[in-house]
């Protein structure tokens, strides 16, 4: 009885340890920073905080998109694997940013591949996760939307803006021949 | 649930599914009747009762939960005993009028397995108490458990396990949710059209559905059939009149209110059913037939989900050239 006790008790601690390294890694993350205590914990609690090497693999190109991930510190490289099996970086992202994040509002399999550049700290939310807030946080789960929608609409317009500049080139080369 | 599977993976996915069925019979014969019975009742009214919850805001939801917990409690002290003690009774005497098919042999195997049914699954004070302490652990040692044994995943494999996990439990939750929900109804609407269409075996009418419901989708009908057999010649029309009306009006509550449409059963499953059915029915007779088809949800449902996120698990620095 006595195992058994102190067994629940370790394992009730380590957890709430794990809360609270998630807790603090969580209110480094900036664009979390608006959101009240309360909120954090919550959100710490759906939580999973994971640490990678350099190099270390996240997740693999075509696999099921299962999660997000908000890095805490370190940074994370994209990569697509062309025909000729030359794997190019498309991306390279910070500390301070997300990556994964259409997981949470598409069922697609990953158009990349994610691998740690350098120690990384990561803490990850899964989609079914992210669904359960949805019905008991529909507030948390709407800052974090937010947070998904402006970056991809960012980036759509650095994409719109690349391609007006790439057609306005293409159309001047046409006149010049 | 996604269909595009190869050949190879249907026929692996039903190997799982029978290997989960052959799993749950030997935990059956082995296991401690008591812990067998209680984990069944604690997977069903959790799944019940989460489902319902779901909605809720973390603070309510446990209002609810708790609430919920405190009205299941009394209500089952107040009926349990006496309830069993009608059933029992009524089986007991297994009443046999004059019928309209006579298959005496299989009306008596029937009752007799029923019987032995309610008896071996009944509500006992041990599996409440049972129940109430997987209740206390699932709120606060598992979550714990949980997040410890992700902590120690190896990279590769953490995706694959958690998402797994997850989606098998929401999943599972769901169904099971749902299949409470129509046991309840069914068995209920049955029981009240039973006695009023004055079948006098409405009790193991009553019994057959219950254990029916648990088949999604068909269960409903499958109990409709059984039941012709206790039809009465004195009653005929009325009950055969009765039977067809009782099915068609449940199907409609089970459709529309509680969105049964949403179980789709697919080509796996039914593949799974054809073996399972027959190999049930082989080597545990009814309670084998019976119990092979929710089984086969089950157990489809966990392979589908495994052999979905498979391609998650990868191998650390695979990209390195």
């Amino acid at each position: 009885m006595t195992l058994k006790n102190s067994l629940l008790k370790n394992l009730a601690q380590i957890s709430n340890q794990q809360d609270d390294k998630t807790v603090s890694s969580l209110r480094r993350f900036p664009p979390f920073s608006g959101l009240s205590e309360s909120d954090i914990r919550v959100l710490a609690k759906r939580c999973y905080i994971r640490h990678f090497n350099a190099e270390e693999e996240i997740y693999a190109e075509k696999s099921p998109a299962a999660a997000v991930y908000f890095i805490i510190y370190g940074s994370i490289g994209l990569f697509i694997k062309r025909r000729n099996n030359v794997t190019d970086r498309v991306q390279a992202i910070k500390a301070g940013n997300f990556f994964g994040e259409t997981s949470l509002v598409h069922e697609t399999p990953r158009k990349q591949s994610a691998k740690a550049l350098e120690k990384t700290l990561v803490i990850v939310l899964f989609k079914s996760d992210f669904q359960a807030l949805e019905q008991s946080h529909p507030r948390l789960a709407l800052h974090i939307l937010k947070l998904i929608t402006t970056k991809i609409s960012k980036e759509l317009h650095i994409f719109q803006t690349e391609f007006h500049e790439l057609s306005q080139k293409l159309a001047r080369d046409q006149l010049l021949d | 649930m996604d269909m595009d599977f190869s050949l190879l993976k249907k026929t692996a996915l039903l190997f799982i599914v029978i290997a989960g069925m052959i799993g749950v019979s030997v935990l059956f014969y082995l296991a401690d009747q008591d812990i067998f019975w209680g984990l069944l009742w604690f997977i069903f009214t959790a799944s019940f009762l989460n489902e319902q919850a779901r909605r809720l805001g973390e603070k309510r939801r446990k209002t609810a939960l708790y609430s919920a917990a405190v009205a299941l409690g009394i209500g089952w002290m107040l009926i349990n005993g006496p309830l069993l003690h009608l059933l029992v009774a009524h089986l007991n005497a297994n009443p046999y009028g004059e019928y309209f098919i006579a298959q005496f042999r299989f009306r008596l195997l029937l009752s007799v397995f029923i019987l032995d049914v309610i008896s071996r699954a009944w509500l006992t004070d041990a599996r409440v108490l049972i129940v109430f302490l997987l209740f206390a652990a699932n709120a606060v040692t598992f979550p714990a458990a949980f997040k410890y044994a992700s902590h120690k995943m190896p990279q590769s494999w953490f995706e694959f396990i958690l998402h797994t996990s997850k989606e098998i439990i929401a999943e599972l939750r769901s169904f099971l949710g749902k299949s409470f929900v129509l046991f309840v109804v069914n068995t209920s609407l049955w029981f009240l059209a039973a006695f009023f269409l004055r079948f006098d075996n409405f009790i193991i009418l009553t019994a057959i559905m219950a254990l029916c419901t648990l088949t999604p989708s068909l269960g409903l009908f499958i109990g409709a059939a059984i039941s012709i057999v206790f039809v009465e010649s004195g009653l005929f029309m009325l009950q055969i009149g009765g039977i067809f009306i009782a099915t068609a009006s449940i199907w409609f509550v089970d459709f529309t209110i509680f969105k049964e449409r949403d179980t789709v059963i697919s080509s796996l499953q039914i593949a799974a059913m054809v073996i399972a059915l027959p190999l049930g029915y082989v080597l545990f007779s009814f309670a084998g037939l019976f119990a092979a088809a929710p089984l086969t949800f089950v157990f489809s449902i966990i392979a589908s989900r495994i052999f979905k996120n498979f391609s998650l698990i990868h191998t650390p620095n695979s990209l390195l050239s």
